[in-house]
């Protein structure tokens, strides 16, 4: 009976797992993966220093940035100028993007473009106002420009509204 | 005189115009466009039947909720199924933005889309009717003579909900 029993649980368990391996069975090529974790360190640090030119040289020529609320923004020039009237008033103590398990996701042969999925969280103060919190996912389609990667497209969403920082 | 004017004149008008068509050259194949625009039309379909036949199986959707990653349909459905328990969607319209499709490779298998939506929600416990709207930004590959979706992040444009205008 116990012999029955255990091909069929061992059946029973491969049966549940098979699906969910169907379902998402991308293992990332860890080098690129390490390249583009090194991509998103480069932006969290821009976004640190406040510096517009450096997070639009993340972009590709004609790269586009889609803000929730002022839709795609297209060509470096004008993502500059949208993060510098941001950096104008807002100021980011903190910003994390950190790539979800299964991305990137090479698209083609050639290697060049890739997609990922991400999530992000940071604390910003605008003006003089309370330091807030706010956290969310984003999508991303970066290609290769040489020995880099640059954005072609990125957006995000977040959960909820940004939230006071807790302060003991 | 007027030659020189002219040739200056020229001159501005091409370095004004030279920078904006650099940064944005890409004219959307109108063949390609259609097919997404009917497949959006579909995904209105299935977002009413909480069908997520148009995703591949291994497809990630983000809510714009900030939900997710939802990974392969089952999950996708559960997500939509969670919704439609709560809230009763009508009014559900995406269209790419005007520089859309853009085609990935050479192959022409694999195209990015922005879309913009916009919908009514209303809670099923009550209350006013709502007009939500945002962006979206899709990775669709070919499968077949169709397109199916394999990851999609939509958000929500700020500021919150106003309530629905009614008669």
């Amino acid at each position: 009976m116990e012999k029955c029993l255990l091909p069929a649980l061992v059946g029973l368990a491969i049966g549940f797992a098979l699906p969910t391996f169907a379902q998402q069975t991308n293992t990332p090529d860890p080098k690129l993966r390490d390249e583009l974790v090194a991509f998103f360190k480069a932006f969290d640090d821009t976004m640190l220093n406040s510096d517009a030119a450096a997070v639009a040289a993340l972009y590709t020529e004609d790269g586009c940035y889609v803000d929730p609320t002022a839709g795609p923004i297209y060509g470096k020039k004008a993502i500059e100028k949208s993060y510098a009237d941001m950096f104008q008033k807002t100021r980011f103590t903190k910003h994390m993007v950190k790539l979800e398990q299964y991305s990137p996701h090479i698209i083609g042969t050639a290697g060049n473009e890739a997609w990922m999925t991400g999530e992000w969280s940071l604390t910003f103060q605008v003006q003089n106002g309370t330091p807030m919190q706010w956290q969310g996912h984003c999508l991303d389609f970066c290609v290769r420009e040489g020995d880099a990667w640059k954005w072609r497209v990125n957006t995000w969403n977040a959960i909820g509204p940004p939230i006071p920082v807790e302060t003991k | 005189m007027k030659r020189c004017l002219l040739l200056t004149l020229a001159g501005l008008a091409i370095g004004f115009v030279l920078p904006t068509l650099a940064q944005q050259t890409d004219t959307a194949d109108p063949q390609l466009r259609e097919q997404i625009v009917a497949l959006f039309g579909k995904f209105t379909e299935a977002w009413n039947n909480n069908d997520a036949a148009l995703y591949t199986k291994d497809a990630v959707f983000c809510g714009g909720e900030g939900s997710g990653p939802h990974y392969g349909r089952e999950a996708i459905e559960k997500w939509f199924a969670g919704g439609m328990k709560q809230f009763h969607f009508s009014n559900h319209v995406v269209t790419p933005d005007q520089y859309s499709p853009h085609v990935i490779g050479t192959a022409g298998n694999e195209v990015w889309v922005l879309g913009e939506w916009s919908m009514t929600m209303q809670s099923k416990n009550g209350g006013s009717p709502m007009q939500i709207k945002g962006n979206s930004l899709n990775i669709f590959v070919r499968d077949g003579d169709s397109w199916k979706a394999r990851a999609i992040l939509t958000n929500n444009a700020a500021p919150p909900p106003e309530p629905a205008k009614t008669k």
